[in-house]
């Protein structure tokens, strides 16, 4: 069984319903669309694309090991999905946002700890998803310029506010 | 592509990920980041969290903002050392063995009666923002007690008792009873005997528990791990008179260390155990680690370090119990561990110190040979010295012996003595003279120690360098509240063969006490002290449990 999209640019796409499942907001609207199109005004041909890839993908995951706490605090990510989200920045602000809209908890959330629906309302709190998760490994490391550079930050401080951040901070550095 | 492109909300997730140190950096980015990252207590309590060394236990049910009040309100106070004493116990009778777990204080109390000795427990949780406070006593014990511990957040006693009836062979048994009321634990499976062939002199067992499992090490005699839900033995190991098991502490509810302490030089092994329900296979070895070679032979070593009892993520755990717990627990790769070596050299027993954190034992290196050691001979990493001492800190001298270092996530406490007077004790054992006490939190979490190298920095107040001796660091540390000391190879009176050099360095905070003070312990919260009375002999130990902790007042009340 199928289930027909529709994307903010008027693009159709077939989707398998067991791939569109992975889509907690289509899973929600499938219900009440009977056999009409979704439409996702919010979501372009091309992220949409993306994503769906990751939905095929994933759509036969069974659910990863217990995480039992002893792991460190990295940002870790599995292969396929680092590849998979190894594209340029617009893309992968749009991936987030596009995942954030539709309710892709576990593309948002790399949580897998827990099953699919309790992703889904316990997930709320902290958690790292695949694109946050990216995001946050292109902050790390980098100076407060670079950081500016990279998502086209204009600097608001003057001069002596600056000055008076970086000192407070200054302990924490090279550690 | 700008900053606006995201919405705060994800934003805010995003810097959830990150480091403290990163955190700062970004700061000074944009006017928004930086009251984003002070003002959002989603932000606020990731990087205290990370700078406390912490982790949230992630099921709490506590508001963000409560949580994060709680943790700073806490590592304000170990941080400046500001922590009150707020309440005092009396405890009377001989205080044989205590325990503080997870906010609980218990202590065993026996009596003799006639004919018939008698032993109990008596059990107090102490007052914190979670909880008011209670004590109570469990009923007196059929048997002897021999040893305890607890874990309040499965509400969990462990009793130790060795008998020998006249027919049988020596035995020893685990119970595992309830922390409230002193009997049977309903998710137990009953006693567990173990027959011993060796009688055992040791009034004190080592015991741990982690989760479901409870490890025991008899006198060098026996070794294993008993899964207290099931009674199924998951490890179980026999004396070997040239081989003996120092000691051993679990790294998490996979992996525990056994401390060979004969061998040369002396190791640690990392095991791994299979926790499934029947799984009876031995444990694997996972890696080897030497520690410091000594001229002369060990006598003993301990290890002192304090994993969370409990799994914060286990499924159905993580939940409240009537005791009430932290929303938060020390990071496993970030805790301390201290290792006491004591040498026998010509006939007088000398003591080293390492200290070292956990994450050293979880790392992969390069460069790390391999002996066929497994049990069907496979190769087995053997981490030589030079690979690890420089995570590590090494000093001559026991600044923590057995009864004044006490663990708790990356902190310990030094309960340390300075005599002040020239009296020598007296043979009879009246011991007249007077000390000066100090009880000092040293931390090996590096966000303590770049903070308190910044506050000598601005200073102007050198870091402690190598050389130096225990007495100066002493004075020192009276002089000022902060030190931060690093270790170096000690040379004079040494006994260890090579040059172990650690780097590991030490952030400490002097807190001043009242000379009664004999006992000092440490946990997520507070620092107990343990303060004799005048008449400390003569009334049979009595005296009073102090407790110094945070400003409750300041934090709102959790519910």
């Amino acid at each position: 069984m199928s289930i027909t999209i529709v994307t903010s640019d008027n693009e159709q796409f077939c989707v398998e319903k067991l791939v569109a499942q992975r889509i907690a907001l289509i899973e929600d609207m499938v219900e009440n669309a009977g056999d009409r199109p979704i439409p996702l005004p919010n979501v372009t041909a091309s992220v949409l694309r993306k994503i769906l890839e990751y939905c095929e993908h994933h759509k036969n995951d069974p659910l990863p090991p217990y995480d039992d706490g002893s792991r460190s605090r990295t940002t870790h990510i599995s292969e396929w999905d680092q590849k998979f989200i190894t594209v340029d920045q617009e893309m992968l602000f749009e991936i987030i946002l596009a995942a954030n809209y539709l309710e892709m908890k576990p593309l948002l959330y790399v949580r897998l700890n827990v099953p699919r629906v309790q992703c889904l309302t316990a997930c709320n709190a902290v958690a790292g998803d695949i694109g946050c998760k990216t995001v946050a490994n292109m902050i790390k490391g980098k100076s407060p310029e670079e950081i500016r550079k990279l998502f086209n930050i204009v600097n608001n401080f003057t001069p002596e506010e600056e000055a008076q951040i970086r000192k407070e901070a200054e302990w924490a550095e090279d550690r | 592509m700008s900053q606006a492109s995201l919405p705060v909300e994800i934003w805010i997730r995003i810097l959830c990920n990150l480091p403290c140190n990163t955190l700062l950096g970004l700061k000074q980015v944009s006017k928004t980041f930086y009251h984003l990252i002070e003002t959002d207590p989603r932000v606020q309590y990731a990087l205290q969290l990370d700078m406390a060394g912490c982790e949230d236990v992630g099921s709490s049910g506590k508001p963000i903002q409560d949580r994060l009040n709680y943790l700073k309100s806490i590592e304000t106070s170990f941080k400046t050392g500001s922590l009150l004493t707020k309440a005092w116990i009396p405890i009377n009778g001989g205080t044989r063995a205590y325990e503080l777990q997870g906010g609980v204080y218990a202590q065993e109390r026996h009596c003799e009666d006639g004919n018939s000795q008698k032993s109990g427990i008596n059990v107090c949780r102490l007052p914190s923002l979670l909880h008011p406070g209670a004590s109570w006593s469990l009923p007196d014990f059929e048997y002897w007690l021999t040893d305890f511990t607890l874990n309040p957040h499965d509400d969990l006693l462990v009793t130790v008792e060795k008998s020998r009836s006249s027919f049988d062979r020596p035995w020893i048994i685990l119970r595992f009873l309830s922390l409230t009321d002193g009997y049977r634990h309903q998710q137990s499976y009953g006693p567990v005997r173990i027959q011993s062939d060796h009688c055992d002199s040791r009034q004190h067992f080592i015991i741990h528990i982690m989760g479901d499992f409870v490890g025991l090490l008899t006198l060098k005699w026996h070794f294993f791990i008993v899964n207290w839900k099931t009674g199924t033995f998951h490890t179980r190991s026999d004396h070997d008179p040239k081989d003996p098991i120092h000691d051993f502490f679990f790294l998490d509810n996979t992996r525990f260390v056994l401390v060979r302490g004969q061998r040369e030089p002396p190791e640690f092994e990392i095991y791994s155990f299979h926790h499934s329900g029947d799984d009876r296979s031995q444990p694997t070895l996972l890696a080897v680690y030497h520690l410091p070679r000594t001229v002369e032979p060990v006598q003993n070593i301990t290890c002192r370090i304090d994993p969370p009892s409990f799994l914060p993520r286990s499924p159905g755990g993580g939940s409240q119990t009537k005791f009430g717990h932290l929303p938060f627990y020390p990071r496993l790769e970030d805790r301390a561990i201290v290792v006491c070596i004591d040498v026998n050299m010509h006939g007088s027993s000398m003591s080293y110190t390492l200290v070292t954190r956990a994450s050293s034992l979880f790392k992969v290196r390069n460069g790390v040979k391999s002996e066929a050691r497994g049990s069907n001979g496979e190769e087995i990493p053997v981490v030589e010295g030079k690979l690890w001492m420089k995570e590590t800190f090494f000093i001559h001298g026991g600044l923590a012996n057995n009864y004044s270092c006490h663990v708790y996530g990356s902190r310990f406490l030094l309960l340390h003595s300075t005599q002040l007077d020239e009296n020598e004790a007296s043979p009879g054992g009246n011991d007249t003279r007077i000390y000066d006490y100090a009880l000092t939190i040293a931390d090996v979490n590096p966000v303590m120690v770049a903070w308190v190298r910044s506050r000598l920095a601005s200073r102007g107040d050198p870091v402690l360098a190598p050389p130096f001796d225990e007495d100066e660091i002493r004075q020192r540390m009276q002089q000022d509240q902060y030190r931060v000391i690093n270790s170096n190879p000690v040379k004079t009176r040494c006994c260890v063969e090579e040059g172990w050099t650690g780097e590991l360095s030490i952030a400490l905070t002097t807190l001043s006490l009242p000379r009664e003070s004999v006992v000092g312990m440490i946990d997520g919260e507070r620092v107990l002290t343990i303060r004799k009375d005048a008449d400390w002999r003569e009334r049979g130990r009595t005296g009073a449990l102090h407790i110094h902790t945070h400003e409750l007042n300041r934090t709102p009340t959790i519910g």
